[in-house]
């Protein structure tokens, strides 16, 4: 069956093309894009009563574009099944023929026993014009021996293959994005898709013990880092010449006598750099610079760099010629709000922000103009913020919100044009410029002065999420900003947020996955402090690979959850980590509280249907089972949290846990692991039983797994638990048989 | 009599006393997720692992990243 019409010419037929005995009739064509040939139409008419066959070739041609070779496909039609027409006769060939681009073939058809009266005629128009551009009919007379062309006379002929762009396939993408990132005083960035490279001229020149934030603008990133103010520039080409008098202006046009023009963006103080977005031709060291009002206008550039070869890096100053105001010394905060590259945490002046020009980061000459730079003390907004900010949070050009000590404030719409600043929230205020993220509905998380707060639309009041589930989050986690860095990332992936506290000087990562599916809370950690998290960002990367929320990890690698990851990667990944996982579910035995039940089976559905099927298989897990009177006592016993140490004195009652077994003490003693008497737990039964009621392994997928402990309890306390490398577990459904027995007895 | 048990797919709570503790909870979970992204399903699972994105150690050493971001450039 034809797939797709290719090259084709279906119109104007006003001629006959005779075809019998040795007249034989052709039409090159002439291929666009590459595909298969796979069936040919031709418009014929049956005049009489021709006998035999038909047969139809495709050659190549010649270099006079006449039939050359050996048949490339072919097909054959007895004359008797031709309709009389004219009309559109189907050739689907005996096998395809893989075409090229534009190379030139010709149709030929051939064979009929026939005459003058009796023949096919393969309908032609003559004197086509403009016909049919790139091929034409040719004759023969002689069965193909000797072809003539026919000029401007096109048979008419359909040809049909597989699909494809026959046209120049069209791009739409006209930038690419680059991931830019810090660690140990040096940037780097991907310099090509998969791969980070140093930059080396910002080795050292800034300072990672201080705090630092970057953002994008103006295909550029601006880091502040105290007084470590920089830019590294991805789009101007850079001009190193001596010393001018005075600068171009910026945005206007410098040309090089070699005919080069660029658009100028910043010049450096000393007059020394300029840099500018080539608009034209190439620059190059020979040529002498002129245009912008600049002085003299006889520079030769000694040295011209292109940042697509290597990025820019220079100190983020105003633009010089003593028009452009001054920047703040010093700031630790940066973002993007409304083209205006704002700065604030200065470590002076804690409640200022300062904002430049619209579109241009480097005039900071503040007036009450619209679109010229302002700050907290220009007249037109309500002023500095009256807490320290700590973190600046954009939304769009609508508002921004300034996260600060003990407060919200909200900043909303342009500062020079209208805009005002109003208190959000005095009763929290955000910890830092990491522990805050968004959803993609635009709510706002962000660990506050008691939990993890939701504001909706990042306007609302701020709920405190936490304070029904994990009532002393905050004092749990005692975290302080010198020791701590706490870090919170929305994963679209697995339609959550992360949120975790590391500890700076080692690693030490734990925290919670706030899933908003089901809204609850998921505790975390990871057992290897090279993947401490210090901070995360979502990559909306060209290549999809890499499109994902990204973390930055202590050992200096960059990371990202994978499902199909049963390990956490460490360092090069040569090693691996298993993922310690646990969840612990405990039921009464008994729906009334002073007697208990008897569990005879428990029966748990692992993960996965049939092996290898369309679900997720569960790989095996280990299971421990618990029992006490009453619940609470219960659940001690499965979360014994203290390790076994040697010379640790024990009462009557402790919980420990030895080789991931939970032990209870029954005689009181100083742990000793020189030997007996007061040896390990798992040996000395004398100062210790498990805590566990029973423990086994699961394995398999699906319901295959039945546990037959017979237990008589108030309460059954479950653990399932998994600590082997490369193995994780699911589990949909536990169900047990229990029935009602005597009365607790004692206590 | 045949009885579920409760799978604590709607998370961590420590909120309540155990005898008390929310339908669908745990006071006891670790490095539990409620969404399979292997399959992506709504089931309690082992959270995903840590994979390493680029081959390149930041910094050369073992240093912690500290911040990261995009830019977009024309081609």
């Amino acid at each position: 069956m034809a797939s797709t019409l290719r090259q084709n010419y279906a119109t104007g037929d006003d001629t006959a093309g005779v075809v019998y005995g040795n007249a034989w009739r052709a039409q090159s064509f002439t291929v666009v894009a590459d595909h298969s040939i796979d069936q040919v139409d031709l418009y014929l008419q049956k005049v009489l009563a021709p006998t035999g066959n038909l047969i139809l070739e495709i050659f190549a041609v010649d270099d006079a574009y006449k039939p050359t070779g050996s048949a490339l496909a072919t097909k054959t039609i007895a004359c008797s099944a031709i309709p009389a027409g004219p009309g559109w006769v189907a050739f689907v060939l005996d096998a395809s023929y893989a075409s090229s681009a534009g190379i030139k073939y010709a149709i030929v058809i051939r064979g009929p026993v026939g005459d003058g009266s009796n023949h096919i005629s393969w309908r032609t128009d003559a004197n086509s014009s403009p016909g049919y551009t790139t091929g034409n009919s040719i004759t023969s007379a002689n069965a193909g021996v000797v072809w003539t062309l026919i000029a401007a006379n096109d048979s008419l002929f359909k040809e049909y293959g597989d699909f494809s762009v026959d046209s120049v396939t069209p791009v739409d993408k006209t930038y690419s994005r680059k991931l830019v990132t810090i660690a140990n005083n040096e940037l780097w960035y991907e310099s090509a898709p998969d791969t980070m490279s140093e930059l080396a001229a910002a080795k050292n020149d800034i300072d990672v013990t201080e705090p630092l934030t970057i953002v994008e603008a103006f295909q550029k990133v601006f880091i502040a880092n105290g007084t470590n103010l920089k830019v590294i520039d991805f789009i101007n080409t850079k001009l190193t010449i001596a010393a001018l008098t005075t600068a171009p202006t910026r945005g206007s046009t410098v040309t090089q006598s070699t005919g080069a023009t660029m658009i100028v963006d910043f010049v450096k103080t000393d007059k020394t750099e300029i840099y500018g977005y080539t608009t034209s031709g190439t620059f190059d060291t020979t040529g002498t610079l002129s245009g912008g009002s600049m002085d003299p206008e006889d520079k030769v550039p000694s040295v011209v760099n292109q940042a697509s070869t290597t990025p820019h890096w220079y100190d983020w100053t105003v633009y010089p010629g003593g028009s452009a105001g001054t920047m703040p010394t010093s700031a630790y905060l940066v973002a993007l709000y409304r083209a205006r590259v704002i700065l604030a945490g200065h470590p002076s002046y804690p409640h200022m922000w300062y904002m430049p020009k619209v579109a241009d980061p480097y005039n900071w000459l503040y007036s009450t103009a619209p679109l010229d730079a302002v700050n907290g003390n220009s007249p037109t907004v309500s002023g500095q913020v009256g807490d320290i900010i700590r973190t600046i949070i954009v939304y769009g050009d609508d508002f921004l919100i300034f996260g600060c000590a003990n407060s919200i404030q909200i900043l909303t719409g342009d500062p020079q044009s209208g805009g005002s600043i109003d208190e959000a929230s005095d009763k929290t205020g955000i910890f830092s410029f990491t522990s805050w993220t968004r959803d993609e509905d635009g709510n706002l998380y962000f660990f506050g002065n008691h939990g993890i707060y939701l504001m909706a639309g990042g306007r609302s009041n701020p709920v405190n999420i936490t304070k029904n589930v994990i009532p002393n989050f905050a004092t749990d986690w005692a975290v302080n900003p010198l020791t701590h860095r706490v870090v919170l990332a929305y994963d679209a992936e697995n339609r959550g947020i992360v949120i975790v506290k590391t500890v700076l000087a080692d690693g030490t990562c734990s925290g919670y996955f706030y899933s908003l599916d089901t809204q609850g809370f998921y505790p975390i950690s990871f057992g290897n402090t090279a993947d401490g998290i210090y901070c995360a960002f979502d990559y909306n990367a060209d290549d999809p690979t890499y499109r994902k929320l990204l973390f930055g990890c202590a050992d200096g690698y960059i990371r990202k959850f994978l499902g199909t990851n049963k390990n956490d990667d460490v360092g090069d990944a040569s090693s691996t980590e298993p993922i310690l996982s646990y969840f612990t579910t405990i039921e009464p035995l008994s729906q009334d509280s002073d007697k208990k039940g008897k569990l005879t089976s428990l029966t748990i559905e692992m993960s996965g249907g049939g092996t290898g099927g369309a679900f997720a298989d569960s790989d095996g897990c280990s299971y421990a089972t618990y029992v006490a009177n009453d619940a609470e006592t219960v659940l001690e016993r499965s979360q014994a949290l203290v390790a076994w140490a040697t010379g640790t004195t024990y009462a009557v009652g402790d919980l420990v846990t030895y080789s991931s077994i939970e032990y209870i003490c029954i005689v009181a003693h100083t742990a000793d692991d020189s030997g007996p008497p007061n040896e390990e737990p798992d040996t000395n039964t004398t100062d210790w039983e498990p805590a566990t009621f029973s423990t086994g392994a699961l394995t398999g997928v699906g319901r295959k797994n039945r546990i037959r402990d017979k237990i008589r309890a108030a309460w059954l306390a479950i653990k399932f638990f998994n600590s082997t490398v490369s193995e994780t577990f699911g589990i949909n459904k536990i169900f047990g048989d229990v029935k009602e027995v005597g009365k607790i007895k004692g206590k | 009599m045949n009885r579920s048990f409760q799978i604590p797919i709607k998370g961590f709570s420590v909120a309540l006393p155990a005898d008390k503790q929310p339908i669908l909870t745990s006071g006891f979970m670790d490095n539990i997720y409620p969404f399979g992204a292997l399959d992506n399903k709504i089931r309690l699972v082992q959270r995903p692992g840590f994979d390493n994105v680029f081959a390149q150690q930041i910094g050369g050493q073992a240093a912690p990243v500290i911040a990261m971001t995009s830019v977009t450039v024309v081609s």
